[in-house]
């Protein structure tokens, strides 16, 4: 009796245990945080055996490329404490005391061949934790691309999105000056580095265009007096006239599909917009308005086009179906808003905004039609996407001089293409 | 047709008949009615000659028949008279000797019945001297068995007794054996049980005890999880912005982003493991959460050492999810 009541009884109190609520788990809702720069910490990278220093430094590419990006902000190398080449050797408090969220190590080694053998480590500090590691044996020439290669790759693992520094830009520049002024159509990497004059011309060269394969420009050229578009193959130098209408030949801009071009004709009197399809050479009137309608640019999904037309009276940016039709208007902010290009994601319209600080390139968020300015003007022009969406180059032109500059869509990193020492036009920034 | 004529003729002979009948009848009716007994009846062809009488002087022939009649008639009387008392004479006679025949009869009749009851007498007295002969006898022999019962009850009553005797005998001794072992028992038993119901007490007394240290632990618990509960808020907000002044966004990520991280800490607010519950399904904006949370380690810790205790003892779960 005594011992059933007592096991009752312990049964109730297992029960009455069983039945304490479980524990509510303790929830903590973050929402606010700072969008800014990853603070990491490229350390440069250690030379190991006893080979030729490597003739491109690796770590430094990497960073002027983070830097570039707007979305890190490299530590400077003199505020290092150490300099771990391998994640055994990483004393992590030091970085964290440094306040890095992530830091690469690596080093550099000549082989006996001649080539190079590439490591690095991506290095979570608070984690304490590799993120990537790799090892690449490649030749002194190939150093600089492998440092864009792994700055894309830090930039995607920290980012989630690719980085844009293994791509290649093209510009005009002006060498010399009159009498003995000459054109240049200039292929560099990114970053203003590996320069190639691709064509030299007496008369002006303008609106380089990249075909979406990469392997051609197209481009205005006034060399026969008159403003003709080519198209130059990158890799045997070929090139052919594909439009030389009467008047005005001008802004020639290739379809996502590679097949066409959209530009700006003036055949008929006043400049129109037109498709041209290159195969069989047929045009395609997409405006014809008693205004100036010119600058087309795609969206990635080839149905729309963007372009530049007064027809409001100043200067502002339009819209059209790609097989044409009623144009419908898409800025309404300010007086003068021109040269429209829109990002490969389909996101962002940038465009020449005339603002306080005269023109500045701007950037519209084409969902919500909401506008930043992102440079400081006075007088900034042509801008062109990078294939990662994320960074513009642009033409800035101050006190007579011209160069070009980069600048994230964030208004971030607004820095200037190094190596370029001659008065540049237009740029534009390689597809992937 | 025919049949009618033999109905006509039936018919006609039975007229006949009745008519003839009617005739006979008539005449007999007319006939004189006085009583002639003793003499033969008459017959039908014997009648009067009534139609040859002649006209005779009625008168006379009416007194002389009277007086004739008177005379037969007082022969007749005489006759009648004479014979009655001959006929009660005999009756009389008869009737006497009938009488004497039945007083007779009766006297035999009774002398039989005596002789008849004697015998009968004599019949049942033999029987019942021999019914009571044979009683006699029965009782003789029941008495002799009575005798022999008697005397073989007796035997086995001493047999019995002896019997009785020895076992009782062997009975005590019996009994004096069990008693000794049930006293050995019962010593033992009551050794047993009170060793037993020493240990149920040590063992009730321990189970009190741990009941009674169950719910000391249970209310402990209880109002150390309501010290908790009452620390969270505040415990959760310094955490929150200890967390967010760190946190930075990867540049440009999409928006809508959101993830979940449980953290696991020790108790001085040291980040000990980070997992991600629910991924937002960008690594870079993973990985910037659980940067922070790392970053902001050690984490603001309540200064309530039980509440300390408890929050390092559960997993944390924080989300982030900046564009809410």
């Amino acid at each position: 009796m005594t011992k059933t009541r007592n096991l009752l009884s312990l049964a109730l109190l297992g029960l009455a245990v069983a039945l304490q609520p479980a524990r509510a788990a303790i929830n903590i809702d973050i929402t606010q945080g700072a969008e800014a720069a990853i603070p990491v910490a490229v350390v440069p990278f250690v030379l190991e055996g006893g080979g030729t220093p490597p003739p491109e430094d690796v770590a430094g590419i990497i960073t002027n490329d983070l830097r570039r990006s707007g979305k890190f902000e490299p530590l400077p190398t003199s505020d290092m404490l150490s300099r771990p080449s391998r994640f055994d050797d990483v004393q992590f408090q030091q970085w964290k005391a440094l306040g890095v969220d992530a830091m690469v190590v690596g080093a550099v080694e000549q082989l006996p061949s001649g080539e190079y053998q590439v490591r690095f480590e991506l290095l979570d500090t608070y984690k304490t934790s590799r993120i990537l590691g790799k090892y690449y044996r490649v030749p002194a020439t190939a150093l600089r691309a492998l440092a864009h290669n792994i700055a894309d790759q830090i930039h995607e693992a920290l980012t989630g999105q690719p980085g844009a520094f293994s791509s290649q830009i093209v510009f005009v520049q002006q060498v010399g000056t009159p009498p003995k002024r000459s054109f240049q159509l200039v292929l560099a990497d990114a970053d203003g580095h590996g320069q190639q004059v691709i064509l030299t011309s007496p008369q002006p060269l303008m609106a380089p265009s990249w075909s979406p394969d990469r392997r051609q420009i197209a481009y205005v050229s006034f060399e026969n007096r008159r403003q003709e578009v080519f198209v130059q193959s990158l890799s045997t130098g070929e090139r052919r006239v594909v439009a030389k209408f009467r008047g005005l030949n001008n802004a020639p801009v290739w379809s996502p599909d590679g097949r066409r071009l959209a530009l700006t004709l003036s055949k008929d009197g006043n400049p129109d917009i037109y498709v041209l399809d290159l195969d069989t050479g047929a045009l395609r009137a997409i405006t014809q308005h008693w205004s100036i309608d010119t600058e087309p640019s795609w969206s990635p999904d080839g149905r729309t086009i963007y372009f530049t037309s007064d027809r409001g009276g100043k200067a502002q940016i339009y819209r059209v179906s790609a097989n044409g039709g009623q144009a419908e208007r898409v800025t309404f902010e300010g007086n003068y808003n021109a040269h429209p290009v829109v990002s490969p994601d389909g996101r962002w319209l940038a465009m020449v905004h005339r603002g306080d600080n005269g023109d500045q390139i701007a950037v519209m968020d084409l969902q919500t039609k909401q506008l930043r300015t992102l440079t400081r003007g006075p007088l900034d022009e042509s801008p062109s996407f990078a294939p990662n969406s994320a960074m513009l180059i642009y033409t800035a032109n101050s006190g007579g001089a011209s160069r070009l500059a980069t600048v994230s869509v964030f208004g971030r990193a607004d820095l200037p293409v190094g190596l370029i020492r001659n008065p540049v036009r237009e740029a534009a920034w390689s597809p992937r | 047709m025919r049949w009618n004529n033999l109905q006509y003729i039936g018919l006609a002979l039975l007229v006949h008949v009745v008519v003839a009948a009617l005739f006979l009848f008539s005449f007999s009716f007319s006939s004189p009615s006085t009583p002639v007994a003793a003499q033969p009846a008459l017959e039908i062809g014997e009648q009067p000659p009534v139609i040859q009488a002649t006209a005779v002087d009625t008168q006379a022939v009416e007194n002389e028949i009277k007086r004739q009649q008177q005379k037969e008639a007082a022969a007749r009387a005489a006759e009648e008279r004479r014979r009655k008392e001959l006929a009660e004479q005999e009756r009389a006679a008869r009737e006497a000797r009938q009488r004497e025949e039945q007083r007779l009869a009766e006297i035999e009749r009774k002398k039989q019945e005596a002789e008849q009851q004697h015998k009968q007498e004599q019949e049942r007295l033999a029987a019942l001297k021999q019914q009571q002969e044979a009683e006699a006898a029965k009782l003789r022999e029941i008495e002799a068995q009575k005798l022999a019962a008697e005397k073989a009850r007796k035997e086995e009553q001493e047999r019995a007794e002896r019997e009785r005797k020895e076992r009782e005998a062997a009975e005590a001794k019996r009994k004096a054996e069990e008693a000794r072992k049930a006293e050995e028992a019962k010593r033992k038993a009551e050794e047993a049980k009170k060793a037993a119901e020493a240990r149920e007490r040590a063992a009730a007394e321990k189970r009190r005890q741990e009941e009674a240290a169950a719910r000391e632990r249970m209310l402990a618990e209880e109002e150390a999880q309501a010290a908790v509960r009452a620390a969270v808020p505040q415990w959760a907000s310094a955490v929150k912005a200890a967390v967010s002044r760190v946190w930075i966004r990867p540049v440009g990520s999409a928006t809508g982003l959101s993830c979940t991280l449980q953290i696991r800490m020790n108790q001085d607010g040291s980040v000990r493991s980070v997992e991600t519950v629910r991924s937002s399904g960008n690594a870079a904006f993973d990985r910037s959460a659980e940067a922070a949370i790392r970053k902001a380690s050690p984490l603001p810790m309540p200064s309530n050492p039980v509440a300390a205790r408890e929050f390092a003892s559960q997993p944390i779960n924080f989300t982030f999810s900046p564009d809410r």
